[in-house]
């Protein structure tokens, strides 16, 4: 049973530690890059109230909220296609089919930008600190496979 | 800075009859977080947002008490405090945080009734252009910089050596002749005296090739050697200007860059752009102009064997281009595969006391391994393509030379007078000529453009925009006499994250003043404001009632003496490093100096004394001798202002005493502000500065401030005192 229960009033969550009176929370996961979905902590105005290993710890109606506020601090748009890369100077340019609509950024060193979460899974960190995220390399059609490998 | 974007006319229709509208700015994700295009609008009653679909939603600016900015993971939100409840607003990517939060600043302003002031900056993320991204803010873009350009500003570089440049393409041009002329000397070779129609012409010939082949070796190695020296001059003069202005750019250059990318500059970009000078363009320019000489000596020859000759040549470029194609991303591999390695050989040695600690030299000879057959593989697959490449390009020219022999002898066996064997070999002597350098031009071409690459690196650097040593409007002070005042002022190091919000207080000129608070507070960043490091994004900072924008940015330097945590010391005597600040300094000045600073005594009992050389960034000293020089360097410099950052936070505690009885000396009669999480160091200070999440919390003395039990100050100078304790070592009160 959580001791911790989040509730929304209109676009603010706020979290009620054991009764206690509600007070603001941010959600954030620890690991960002390679566990998302997974460690959450919740942190009210000075320090962190609990750190659970995942959602299901949660009460049902504040693993929703969490959920929801997690998507929204998160911006990961999920690369589906890579319609066309360039290279401009050194600078990598994609042209890219997400699940949010059609997106282009750049990336100035792509050993630094791509960061490998598995051999297959990656999440790209363009030049003004934007990510994407491709859960499966191997599962890009072949096209899009070629053109992320000619520019990295 | 422009707040206010063009609308669509579906939204600006539902616009009509809410007042001129103060501010509109473009977001670019809709509701439910999709790339589409969303608005905000303030006007002089209502703040709106608006779906790309023409759709609104409205609330009236005087319920709004606030619009907050949340910063969130790869973008960010706007929120309005609307009757005391958070309404969200807008969400946008990264792209768009610096123009909203400097909207979020103008609207609060709006509200409070204030006036706001926009920033000069644009903070564009896209090419106003072509649309593409940016490298980074207000930056060029790299897919429409033209080529054109930069070749002009390359050889705008020559201008000084323009007489040698001459000499380079007249001897360019004498080479390309002398060595276009031997196949036509063995034509007259074969016809005339061969055919026996002029057999007295063999001595001459023989003579005119042998005096053609010597000439044709001078004018290559005058066109080595000044293609050389021009290159050599050229990339010389660049790493100086470069160096030159890396002294004067501003810090946020080399914060939002990788360490080394500077040295990478000025070494590897400035070597590759030599390398290319040196070789590739004298290739380019000998072999363009003789690929169109021997093409019209082709075609006046015989023009029916000269459509053999070039029917190969598409074969060849295209060619050339698609092996280059797929080479490219393979030296990129290997590039990146050798990076990787250089920082595990790196990590072994600089990390050796680690490993063997955590008993992981397994773990590290297994890393070591991966990345080695990563190696092996790409530079395997290289060698394979490369090697395939060169084979193809020669089996092209073969067929080239077999169809012009196959085609040549048909017709001299017809028997076409025109066709001697004369002009034949002159012919085949032409084609490996013509051909030769056609498979290596996409080569060139792409080394160019990799040469070009670091040339428009280089000139970023010598184009960014330097700190304002210059400025004619900048006035000196007759003396400084170390009063400063921040007034409401705000900055971000990143536009959206602010890290010092609307500081406001004052310090009288020779007063002491301990900056307390915990880490990220925001201490150091109002060290780097003082010293005019970074601009603040609003309010002022005045010194002596001056605001420093307009104060000399060499006086303003020279008044402030800092005495950091982690001191540099160049690679230097001791001597030089005290006089860093004073380079004509009198030798009994220095002594003084380091006698100040107790570090004579520590310095007088090394074998070299004054003269040691202190090793790469004072390696060879420990790290209180290092911090005493630099208090040394401090007293010697003797500026009204001095700060002390964090100056005994990394020694022991004989070391911290010897420091605290320099920087007394030090400290006397200037105005001083001292950072230090060791409290105690702070209590005798004329006043205490606490500063929380980059606000001022409170301002007084040591006392008062302990008179406040749930005051910040008192709170850190509990957990000080709990900790000193754990230490053994109790602040007495």
């Amino acid at each position: 049973m959580s001791l911790i229960k989040l509730i929304k009033k209109n676009d603010q969550v706020y979290a009620v530690v054991e009764g206690n009176e509600p007070q603001e929370v941010r959600i954030v996961y620890l690991r960002p890059l390679s566990g998302m979905g997974r460690e959450i902590s919740i942190i009210g105005k000075k320090e962190e109230l609990v750190c659970v290993k995942s959602l299901d710890e949660l009460d049902g109606p504040s693993q929703i909220i969490a959920k929801q506020e997690l998507e929204s601090a998160y911006y990961l748009p999920r690369i589906t296609a890579i319609a066309k890369t360039e290279t401009h100077f050194g600078n990598r340019y994609f042209y890219v089919e997400t699940n949010k609509g059609p997106a282009q950024f750049l990336l100035k060193n792509p050993y630094v930008s791509v960061r490998w979460v598995t051999d297959d899974e990656a999440i790209i960190i363009d030049a003004m600190n934007n990510r994407f995220h491709i859960p499966s390399v191997k599962n890009l059609d072949p096209r899009s496979r070629q053109e992320f490998l000619k520019v990295l | 800075m422009n707040l206010l974007t063009k609308l669509p006319p579906q939204i600006s229709q539902k616009l009509s009859g809410k007042g001129p509208v103060r501010y509109a700015l473009r977001g670019d994700l809709a509701a439910d977080r999709s790339f589409k295009e969303r608005y905000l609008i303030v006007t002089e009653r209502a703040v709106i947002v608006a779906e790309e679909s023409g759709e609104t939603i409205e609330y009236n600016l005087s319920d709004c008490s606030e619009i907050r900015l949340d910063e969130l993971v790869g973008g960010g939100r706007l929120s309005a405090i609307v009757k005391g409840e958070v309404r969200q607003l807008v969400s946008y990517s990264n792209h768009y945080v610096p123009q909203f939060s400097v909207l979020a600043r103008a609207v609060n302003a709006l509200i409070a009734g204030k006036s706001f002031e926009l920033p000069e900056e644009n903070f564009v993320s896209f090419c106003a252009r072509c649309g593409a991204p940016l490298p980074e803010r207000d930056s060029t873009c790299p897919r429409c910089v033209p080529r054109l350009k930069i070749f002009a500003r390359i050889f705008a570089l020559t201008k000084p050596y323009k007489g040698r440049v001459a000499v380079l393409m007249i001897v360019t041009a004498l080479g390309v002749s002398f060595q276009v002329v031997q196949p036509w000397l063995t034509r007259l070779l074969v016809d005339n005296v061969v055919g026996g129609r002029h057999p007295n012409q063999l001595l001459p010939l023989i003579g005119a090739m042998m005096a053609g082949a010597t000439l044709f070796l001078l004018m290559r190695m005058v066109n080595v050697y000044l293609a050389g020296w021009i290159s050599g001059r050229i990339v010389t003069d660049l790493r100086a200007q470069l160096h030159s202005v890396l002294q004067y750019l501003k810090i946020n250059f080399f914060n939002r860059r990788e360490p080394g990318e500077f040295t990478s500059r000025v070494m590897y970009d400035t070597n590759e752009l030599y390398q290319f000078l040196v070789d590739g363009l004298p290739f380019l320019l000998i072999n363009s102009l003789m690929f169109m000489v021997i093409g019209v000596i082709l075609v006046l020859s015989d023009w029916r064997l000269a459509i053999f000759v070039f029917l190969p040549v598409p074969f060849l470029v295209l060619g050339s281009n698609l092996f280059w194609q797929k080479l490219i991303p393979l030296f990129h591999q290997q590039g990146s595969a050798v990076g990787h390695m250089h920082n595990t050989i790196k990590e072994s040695q600089e990390g050796i006391r680690v490993v063997k600690a955590f008993a992981q030299q397994e773990r590290r000879i297994r890393q070591f391994s991966t990345v080695n057959r990563r190696i092996f593989s790409t530079t395997l697959n290289i060698q394979r393509t490369w090697g395939a490449f060169n084979e193809v390009m020669f089996w092209v020219m073969n067929m080239g030379v077999a169809l012009v022999w196959f085609f040549a002898v048909k017709r001299m066996v017809l028997g076409d007078k025109h066709l001697t064997l004369g002009v034949l070999f002159a012919y085949i002597g032409y084609i490996w000529l013509f051909y030769g350098p056609l498979q290596w031009f996409s080569v060139v071409i792409n080394w160019m453009t990799h040469a070009f690459a670091g040339a428009e690196r280089i000139f970023e650097i010598i184009d960014s925009s330097t700190e304002a040593f210059n400025d004619p409007r900048a006035i000196s002070l007759p003396k400084v006499a170390g009063s400063i005042e921040f007034t409401d002022v705000r900055f971000s190091y990143e536009r959206g994250k602010e890290v010092i919000k609307g500081a406001t207080f004052a310090i009288k000129a020779g007063e002491t003043i301990g900056l307390v608070g915990k880490s990220g507070a925001g201490k150091s960043t109002i060290i780097n404001l003082i010293n005019r490091f970074f601009e603040v994004d609003s309010g002022e900072i005045l010194i002596d009632g001056v605001p420093i924008k307009k104060i000399k940015l060499e006086q303003l330097r020279k008044s402030i003496g800092i005495v950091m945590q982690d001191p540099f010391l160049f690679n230097a005597t001791i001597a030089e490093n005290i006089a860093f600040g004073m380079e004509h300094a009198d030798f009994s000045d220095i002594v003084r100096a380091a006698q100040a600073a107790f570090a004579h005594d520590f310095i007088i009992k090394k074998e070299d004394g004054y003269d040691t050389m202190v090793g790469e960034d004072g390696a060879k000293l420990s790290g209180g001798e290092k911090q005493r020089i630099s208090i040394a360097r401090a007293i010697l410099h003797d500026p009204p202002i001095l700060i002390l950052d964090e100056a005994t936070s990394s020694v022991d505690v004989n070391t911290e005493k010897h420091i605290q009885e320099a920087t007394a000396a030090l400290i006397k009669n200037r105005t001083t502000i001292a950072i230090a999480h060791r409290l105690s160091t702070l209590r005798n200070a004329d006043r205490l500065i606490v500063l929380d999440e980059g606000k001022v919390a409170e301002i007084g003395t040591h006392d008062e401030l302990m008179q406040k039990p749930d005051g910040i100050y008192a709170q850190l100078a509990q957990t000080h005192n709990e900790m000193s304790r754990l230490r053994g070592v109790v602040w007495k009160e």
